[in-house]
């Protein structure tokens, strides 16, 4: 890495940590919008973990250790992942050949400490969340590599920055179809990993119906400010893959490039928040057919690059 | 134990010398009297890597047995239990390094029967004698059926027993031999490894056996498996591509179905077995993506292929053995390992708990431990398997790809329910008592939870151990490319350290500054945390019963998979205005048990009590006892009837369903039979009215 | 190419509608789908007959609009109104489930797209995923018309077969006279007709368009 790069990485990683929050106010100003009313303001998310933090936190009798590790070790996981997905530049910090497969991983290994840290309360409410999250995010990591795959083909690349770089700009003129059923796929993921409607819905506080909500239910004060953080930076990476990979930018960009980024993230965010007012959630049995759809999705895609390097 | 322990440290030390790079073979003769052969040794850099497996994982089982031991007190002596162990370490490291076909078989035959031996040490008990059965009888028949004849073919070709033989004989057989060859060690191997449909005995062997016992089962003696399977493929020329294709689909369907199986356990140890054979499905993955590479004539690839199983055969000795040794920590201080029984043992037993957290995370493939390591680097033989267009233009490297993803989501839901009930919330049985744990368990197990931390965490100096064995493996192609192959593997293992070191230091960072944050929030409120009951949305009066089960929390999945999976479910649904007693029990059989082999067996004992019957004049003795489970039909006999019933109810659907899948067959034969490319206007293969029409 | 792309984001297009169609589960969907579906393959003459010649000659013209005619107005209508006089809008679940039957279609839209660079022609296809897509419609359309219990899906998979059957035509496109997609189109419309008026008095007559239970007619 250059010096200049070094010394832009800095002011970069501050945006970087401080812009999760903002798209959060953003999806509820778009919800707003829809239902007529004004919405909170746009520093709310800012103002509740700030307020969250200085609160006296609640323990269970029945946690351990696992109960206030869990969330820290979760958002660990996604700023060790930070590192490696490009967000605002098209290259990362730390990337190197086959760090995609890291990079799914530690999203896996956040989601397993938020599910141990849910079971470790004994209580059948966060029990039920833990299991449908388990579920569902089983469900999608065969999407989720089947996309990686077909990057991985047509750029022939394991780096994640390489393979959602510029190499992407010309595979979209050749393989157009395979990677609009790639950006598909990404979308539905986003969704259901991000835990919005139609998957699940953050806005409502019916325990029968939450995944995401409803394993934060005994957590309180610092250890909820960590996980309503981290959602917020899962959702930030996770769209970042989306939109690298829909939107490839040339390298002539310089500093217009981390600018336009962030836009395009507001823009995902007030997408987010359009299909959110528009759809609604669907039954519980349902969601592991929109899974299913997104499987076969990016399992069509593999199929065309596979056969159009054949033929 | 102190000689099973010294037997450990010397294998270890007597590998070293190969892990460092060299890799010349030694080998010495001893003058034991053995029939058709020669007792020799040899040690090369195959052997030196099971022997360091062996080595590890045997001194910490060591340390474990007797503490343990002692607490399972007064149901069989112990001096034979360490006899039998140390003759089972002898065994393992002769089937290792010897180097001479009647001194391997001899050496498997010994491992055999002393495992068999402390399998059904508490031999009392019907169940551990029906396991240890199960156990003797799968894998001799898997010896007898398919290892017997395939030594016997090789060193009748050969000439003599001397591995140095049998690879040059091996060269000179042709094509059909040669896959009736890999297919004799594919079953026959497999057996002993676990693969599927032969995995039978492992759910059947691990719950019924002393703990110990258990861990060497699942840690060495199935690696014993592979290593012969390995072995085979040292002395085979290259085989054809779809040998490999034939090595993936299986290790595919052991994986996936081994986890899913997994999932639906109600015993600590049984749902262990299911998981050893996901990850000997895992292994052979890694197998078959090197048997590719070598096929199409890329070293890169078949080294990286090898190198990730090899890794992931020891990791999995180490984490396996970890979980193995913990769940025995369990039954040790519970008495049980039932898991709907268990809950809050963190509480009770906090270093068992840590120690099966660090399991079950490296189990799952997760960061910064070892099992990401290996399966990291079988994602990068695949990923190279499909970039390159190996196995079916690429097709099979992308199956493997998906269904490895999809075997770490279900182990990680398996392993999220067992730690989560097992050790977490509250005990869900008050009459259960947890005991502490004895200070050599906790030893033992810190010995191996300490290895799978420092692999995760360095994996660029572990990496380069790997180098001598797969260099053993990829020996049949052009050295210069193959050293070139072999010297790359370690490169992208150093790069992994940095991001694992971020994650390391962001965990501790973020600890301090919790800790920071909460001395100020107190400051500022003057009022430290409280601790209360659970608040679950008020709940006034929680009670452990009211807890998330095991099966509710794998029933999801269970019931999304049930095409595969075929679970029972009895339900006695509460009945009236105040229902007093209903009753759900959930199963799910093991489809390879009901439906090959018990009506295979079921059969072969029918037909001998009938030659029995006749041999002592007519007295028809008692009914031979099948275990014949009642009731529900498996998949196989569901399908088949409901083929049959189909036919004959005259449904215009089925007929209709009928011609298409005649037409679809057609179609596929057509296609495969055409080898060469697309669109040829000279061929005549379709219509020829539409060829009268075209107009040159 | 621009128009290669189209071309071929259409036919992907119409192989996502045909598992669209096995994942629903709303008879009305299934029509308008279908009616989508047709909108598609009626627009597909005239890009395959733009990227080979650059104009626009009477016959792709005349085939595009009478199969929009034929199979995006009036075959739907004639459908539709079977559907709103009565009172089922849904499916029942079929024997595999509606997430097992799209799973399985798309395992043969996959195989169909890996054999079919497989199988020789006597013509050069104008895009490669012609012959994939047109066997992939075909068989998709008879897993519907097996695995479904109302009458109504039964009739729309027969109408997805024709379409299938249609792509691969588009194959030969210069070599069929006129005269022989006119008369396919006419058979079609008189099925689908009869077909439909037979379904409206069933309907009448028992109250539910089941085929199971219509089976208890038999006499054996």
């Amino acid at each position: 890495m250059s010096i200049l790069r070094a010394v832009l990485a800095v002011p970069e990683a501050i945006v970087l940590l401080a812009l999760p929050p903002l798209l959060l106010s953003v999806i509820a100003k778009t919800k707003a919008k829809f239902s007529g009313r004004v919405g909170p303001p746009w520093l709310q998310p800012y103002f509740d973990l700030y307020k969250l933090i200085q609160k006296t936190p609640v323990y269970s009798r029945t946690t351990t250790w696992v109960f206030r590790t869990g969330p820290i070790v979760n958002l660990a996981a996604l700023l060790t992942a930070a590192t490696l997905i490009p967000v605002l530049s098209s290259d990362s910090l730390l990337g190197f050949s086959g760090d995609i497969i890291l990079v799914a991983y530690l999203f896996a290994l956040g989601r397993m400490f938020t599910v141990l840290a849910a079971m470790d309360t004994g209580s059948s409410f966060e029990g039920m969340g833990a299991s449908r999250e388990v579920t569902f995010g089983t469900m999608s990591e065969p999407a989720l590599f089947l996309s990686f795959v077909v990057l991985a083909v047509a750029t022939k690349s394991l780096q994640l920055s390489q393979m959602m770089g510029s190499g992407l700009a010309a595979e979209w003129q050749v393989a157009a179809p395979a990677l609009v059923l790639v950006v598909g796929a990404l979308l539905i993921v986003l969704l259901a990993e991000t835990c919005r409607v139609p998957v699940d819905d953050p806005a409502t506080h019916l325990e029968l119906t939450m995944i995401h909500e409803v394993m934060a239910l005994d957590h309180s004060g610092p250890e909820f400010a960590v996980i309503t953080y981290a959602a917020a930076l899962k959702f930030v990476l996770l769209g970042s893959i989306l939109l690298h990979t829909a939107i490839p930018h040339p390298p002539s960009l310089y500093f217009l490039g981390p600018m336009l980024r962030m836009v395009e993230l507001a823009a995902l965010a007030c997408l987010v928040g359009i299909i959110e007012s528009m759809t609604a959630r669907l039954r519980l049995n349902r969601v592991p057919m929109l899974l299913a759809g997104a499987t076969v999705l990016s399992s069509i895609a593999v199929v065309l690059v596979l056969t159009g390097r054949m033929a | 134990m102190l000689g099973v322990f010294a037997a450990a440290m010397m294998s270890i030390v007597a590998a070293g010398p190969w892990l460092s790079g060299s890799s010349p073979i030694e080998s010495a003769v001893i003058s034991w009297p053995l029939p058709l052969g020669t007792a020799h040794l040899a040690l090369d850099g195959l052997t030196a890597w099971f022997l360091l497996t062996i080595g590890i994982l045997a001194a910490c089982v060591a340390v474990y047995s007797p503490a343990y031991m002692e607490g399972i007190a007064g149901r069989a002596p112990a001096a034979a239990f360490g006899a039998l162990m140390c003759a089972l370490m002898a065994s393992l490291i002769l089937v290792v390094c010897a180097a001479d076909a009647v001194l391997f078989l001899v050496g498997w035959e010994a491992m055999m029967l002393t495992a068999f031996f402390l399998v059904a040490f508490h031999h009392d008990l019907p169940e551990v004698r029906r396991g240890a059965w199960i156990y003797l009888i799968a894998n001799h028949i898997g010896t007898a059926l398919f290892v017997l004849p395939l030594f016997a073919v090789l060193t009748g070709g050969a000439g003599s027993t001397e591995f140095s033989a049998l690879g040059p004989a091996a060269g000179t057989f042709n094509r059909s031999t040669l896959i009736v060859l890999f297919v004799l060690g594919l079953l026959g191997f497999g057996t002993k490894a676990g693969l599927m449909p032969m995995h039978i005995w492992l759910p059947a062997a691990h719950p019924v056996a002393p703990t110990p016992v258990s861990a060497l089962l699942s840690g060495l003696l199935v690696k014993m498996g592979i290593y012969g399977l390995l072995r085979l493929l040292t002395w085979l020329p290259p085989l054809p591509t779809f040998c490999g294709i034939l090595l993936l689909i299986v290790s595919v369907v052991s994986g996936v179905m081994g986890v899913l199986y997994a999932l639906a356990q109600h015993d600590v140890k049984r749902l262990l077995a299911y998981h050893t054979v996901e990850n000997v499905g895992i292994i052979a993955l890694g197998i078959s993506v090197g048997m590719l590479g070598q096929s199409a004539g890329h070293p890169a690839l078949a080294a990286l292929g090898y190198a990730g199983a090899l890794l992931h055969v020891t990791n999995h000795a180490l984490f396996k053995g970890l979980l193995f040794l913990s769940a025995g920590a369990v039954l040790h201080g519970t008495g049980t390992t039932a898991i709907e029984r268990l809950g809050g043992l963190a509480k009770r037993t906090p270093v068992n708990a840590f120690m099966f957290l660090v399991g079950a995370t490296a189990i799952c493939g997760l960061p910064p431990l070892n099992g990401f390591v290996s399966e990291w680097v079988i994602y990068s033989s695949l990923f190279a398997g499909v970039f390159r267009g190996v196995g079916a233009s690429g097709a099979a490297p992308a199956l493997g790809l998906v269904s490895l993803a999809l075997m770490g989501g279900l182990a990680l839901a398996c392993f999220a329910k067992v730690f989560g009930v097992v050790f977490l919330g509250q005990p869900r049985d008050a009459i259960v008592s947890a005991h502490p744990t004895p200070v050599r368990m906790k030893i033992a197990m810190g010995g191996l939870a300490i290895g799978c931390m420092l692999i995760g965490i360095f994996p660029g100096q572990w990496l380069p151990l790997v180098q001598s064995a797969t260099s053993e493996l990829v020996r049949s192609m052009p050295p210069a490319e193959v050293e070139l192959a072999i010297r790359s593997i370690p490169a992208p293992a150093a790069e992994l350290s940095k991001p694992i070191a971020v994650f390391v230091l962001v965990v501790i960072g973020l600890v301090l500054i919790r800790r920071r944050v909460r001395a100020w929030a107190t400051a500022l409120h003057r009022t430290a945390s409280r601790v209360v009951a659970t608040w679950s949305c008020a709940y006034a009066e929680p009670t452990a019963r009211m807890q998330y089960t095991a099966s509710s929390f794998a029933s999801s999945l269970i019931v999304s998979f049930r095409a595969l999976l075929w679970p029972h479910r009895e339900l006695v649904s509460p009945a009236g205005t105040f229902p007093v007693a209903s009753h759900l029990e959930t199963h799910a059989p093991d489809i390879a048990e009901r439906e090959l082999f018990e009506p295979l067996f079921g059969g072969l004992a029918r037909l001998f009590a009938m030659v029995r019957t006749l041999s002592l004049g007519g007295e028809s003795g008692a009914k031979p006892d099948i275990a014949a489970e009642s009731g529900h039909p498996g998949p196989v006999r569901t399908l088949l009837l409901g083929l049959v019933s189909a036919l004959r109810s005259g449904s215009i659907q089925v007929r209709l369903a009928f011609i298409v899948v005649t037409l679809v067959l057609l179609l596929v034969f057509e296609a495969i039979s055409s080898p060469t490319a697309v669109n040829s206007p000279a061929s005549h293969k379709s219509v020829d009215t539409a060829a009268t029409e075209v107009k040159p | 190419m621009m128009s290669q792309s189209i071309i071929d984001a259409a036919l992907i297009l119409v192989v996502l509608l045909n598992l669209a169609m096995l994942a629903t589960s709303r008879l009305a969907r299934c029509v308008r789908i279908f009616a989508m579906q047709s909108l598609l393959l009626a627009a597909l003459p005239l890009l395959l007959e733009l990227q080979h010649t650059r104009a626009l000659g009477l016959h792709p013209v005349a085939i595009a609009f009478g199969a929009a005619a034929l199979k995006v107005i009036v075959i739907p209508w004639v459908l539709l109104r079977v559907l709103r006089t009565g009172e089922i809008h849904r499916e029942v679940e079929p024997m595999i489930g509606f997430t097992a039957s799209m799973l399985l279609g798309s395992l043969i839209v996959i195989a169909c797209f890996a054999f079919g660079h497989r199988l020789v022609l006597p013509v050069k296809p104008q895009s490669d995923l012609l012959l994939s897509v047109s066997m992939a419609t075909v068989l998709n359309g008879l897993l519907i018309l097996v695995s479904r219990v109302k009458a109504i899906t039964q009739v729309v998979g027969f109408l997805i077969v024709e379409n299938g059957v249609f792509i691969f035509g588009l194959l030969l496109l210069e070599q069929t006279p006129v005269l022989v997609e006119l008369g396919i189109l006419l058979d079609l419309f008189v099925a689908v007709f009869i077909m439909g008026i037979v379904v409206y008095h069933i309907r009448r007559e028992f109250d539910h368009m089941d085929t199971n239970l219509l089976d208890a007619l038999k006499e054996s």
